[in-house]
C-alpha cells in the first residue's frame, strides 16, 4: 500500500512537473484574427494591426494592409521635404525665390499646419524646413554627431521671423529662407488617412502606429485595443509608463527626446527643435497627448514639448487639449486630471495628478 | 485509502496540474523573429535557438543576437546606435529598427502581447 501511494505521488509530481516545464505549442489552432504588418516609412517604423471580422477573408485583409502600406509610402514620397516628390519640388522653388501654387490635395495639411502654428504661437511651425535640414533630423542617412555651428543655426532661423503665412487657395511665396517640413504633423495626418482607408476596405478595427503616432479605432474582438505608453528612458521596447484601453476612437501621440537624437559632450541633442532658439527644446523627456484627431495631436505634442514645464498649460488651453501625460527632464511624471482615470501605471511609476 | 479517495486525489491533482499549466506555465512571449532589409523580409528564425544573424542593409551589415527567446541589435553601421540602445525585444509585437541602415526586426507569434501597440 505504501509503495502504491508512493507511486501515485510520484506520478502526480511527475505530471505536474511536466505541465509546468513543458513548452506550450506556439502555433495557435486557428489563424489569428489579428493581421499585422511592420514596415519602414516616413523615417520611422510603421505597424498596422487589424482585427479581422467575419465579413472579410484573410486574403482580403492582407490585400487591404498591403494597399495601406503602399498609400503610406506614396504619402512619404509626396511629403518628404527634400525628396523627388511634390513637397521637395515646392521647397526647391521657394529656395529659388519663386512663388509656388500648392496642389489642391495638399491644401488641407498646409492649412492645418498653419492653423496649429497660429494657435501655438509658433511653438509648432512647419516652416522650419531649413533648420531641420541643418540639424540633419529629416534624413536618417545623414544624421549628425555634433550640433551645427551657432551662426548657421541663427542663419536658418532669421527668415522665420515674420515669415509669410500660408493662406488657403493662394500661391505661397516668395518666402526667401523658408522651407516647409511637416515632420511634426504629417505622421499624425497619415495615420488618420490610413485608418480611413482600412475602414473603407472593410477593416473598422485597426491600430496604425507610425513611430509612436498612433490611431486606434474599433476593438480587438471582445476587448478594447490596449496601448502602452513607452517609458522615455526604457531599456527595452516593452518597458512602458502606463497602459491605456482605448475607447474605440482615439489617437495617442508622443513626442519624445529619444526617437531621434545624438549625444555630444555629455548632452543629448534630439529632433524636437524650438523654433525660437533653433535648438532642441529642453524641459521634457516626453509629452503624450490623447485625443480624437491624430494630426492635431501630433502638432500639439510637439508644441507642448517645446513649451516646457513652465508654459505647457497655456498652450494646452489654446490648442484645446487636456488629456496629457508629461515626463520632465528629471524624469518626474505628471498626468492631467482628465487623463488620470484612464491610465494604468506600471508598477513602481510615481506620478502626480495635475490640473 | 479507498477507491473513492484515490479518485478524488487523482482528480484534484489533475485539476491543479491543468490550472497550473494554464496560468503559470512558462509563457512563450514570442515564437519567432522576422528580419527585414528595406522593403524585403529577409528571414524568419524561431527564438528557441540562440544564434547571431547578419542582415545586409543599405549601409552595411547589422548584427542581431538571438538569445534566450529574445533579440537585439548588437552592431550596426549607423552613427548614433539608437537601434542598439533599444535593447532586448521580448514580446510578440515588439519591433526595432536601424533606420539609417533600413534594417528592422519584429517579434511574431507566441502568446498574445500585453499591448496591441506602444506609443513611443
Amino acid at each position: 500500500m505504501r509503495l502504491r501511494q508512493g507511486l501515485v505521488a510520484a506520478a502526480v509530481v511527475a505530471g505536474l512537473a511536466y505541465l509546468a516545464l513543458r513548452t506550450p505549442d506556439p502555433t495557435p489552432a486557428q489563424p489569428s484574427p489579428v493581421h499585422r504588418r511592420d514596415f519602414l516609412a516616413m523615417g520611422t517604423l510603421v505597424s498596422i494591426s487589424a482585427y479581422r471580422g467575419d465579413a472579410v477573408s484573410p486574403e482580403q485583409a492582407e490585400q487591404a494592409l498591403g494597399d495601406a502600406e503602399r498609400s503610406l509610402l506614396d504619402f512619404e514620397h509626396r511629403w518628404s521635404a527634400w525628396g523627388e516628390g511634390e513637397l521637395g519640388r515646392i521647397n526647391r522653388k521657394l529656395a529659388a525665390g519663386d512663388t509656388v501654387g500648392i496642389p489642391p490635395d495638399m491644401q488641407d495639411l498646409f492649412g492645418l499646419a498653419m492653423e496649429q502654428t497660429r494657435k501655438s504661437r509658433g511653438l509648432f511651425d512647419a516652416r522650419i524646413g531649413n533648420l531641420v535640414w541643418l540639424w540633419g533630423f529629416d534624413d536618417e542617412s545623414r544624421y549628425r554627431s555634433e550640433p551645427p555651428p551657432a551662426a548657421e543655426v541663427q542663419a536658418a532661423l532669421a527668415p522665420l521671423r515674420g515669415a509669410r503665412e500660408f493662406e488657403p487657395g493662394k500661391p505661397y511665396g516668395p518666402a526667401p529662407g523658408v522651407a516647409w517640413d511637416f515632420g511634426a504633423i504629417a505622421k499624425g495626418y497619415a495615420v488618420e488617412q490610413a485608418v480611413a482607408q482600412l475602414k473603407r476596405a472593410g477593416l473598422p478595427d485597426v491600430i496604425v502606429n507610425a513611430g509612436g503616432n498612433l490611431r486606434a479605432v474599433g476593438r480587438h474582438g471582445d476587448r478594447p485595443w490596449r496601448v502602452g505608453i513607452r517609458h522615455p528612458r526604457a531599456k527595452s521596447p516593452g518597458e512602458v509608463l502606463a497602459a491605456l484601453n482605448t475607447d474605440g476612437d482615439e489617437a495617442v501621440l508622443t513626442s519624445g527626446d529619444y526617437e531621434r537624437y545624438f549625444e555630444h559632450g555629455g548632452r543629448r541633442y534630439h529632433h524636437i527643435l524650438d523654433p525660437r532658439s533653433g535648438e532642441p527644446a529642453r524641459g521634457f523627456q516626453s509629452v503624450t497627448v490623447v485625443t480624437r484627431d491624430a494630426a492635431l495631436a501630433d502638432a500639439a505634442s510637439t508644441a507642448l514639448f517645446v513649451a516646457g514645464p513652465e508654459h505647457w498649460r497655456d498652450i494646452a488651453a489654446r490648442l484645446g487639449t487636456d488629456r496629457l501625460l508629461l515626463v520632465d527632464a528629471e524624469g518626474r511624471v505628471a498626468v492631467t486630471r482628465a487623463l488620470a482615470p484612464r491610465l494604468e501605471f506600471a508598477p513602481g511609476i510615481q506620478y502626480q495628478v495635475v490640473e | 485509502m479507498t477507491v473513492a479517495d484515490r479518485i478524488v486525489v487523482v482528480a484534484a491533482s489533475l485539476l491543479v496540474g491543468i490550472l497550473f499549466a494554464r496560468y503559470w506555465g512558462p509563457a512563450v512571449p514570442a515564437a519567432a523573429v522576422e528580419l527585414r532589409s528595406g522593403r524585403e523580409v529577409v528571414a524568419r528564425y524561431p527564438l528557441d535557438r540562440d544564434r547571431r544573424v547578419d542582415v545586409q542593409g543599405r549601409l552595411g551589415v547589422s548584427v542581431l543576437d538571438i538569445r534566450d527567446g529574445r533579440v537585439r541589435f548588437i552592431a550596426s553601421p549607423c552613427r548614433n546606435k539608437v537601434c542598439i540602445h533599444a535593447g532586448w525585444l521580448r514580446h510578440s509585437g515588439e519591433a526595432a529598427a536601424c533606420l539609417p541602415n533600413r534594417v528592422s526586426v519584429s517579434l511574431i507569434g507566441g502568446v498574445e502581447a500585453e499591448f496591441d501597440a506602444v506609443a513611443f
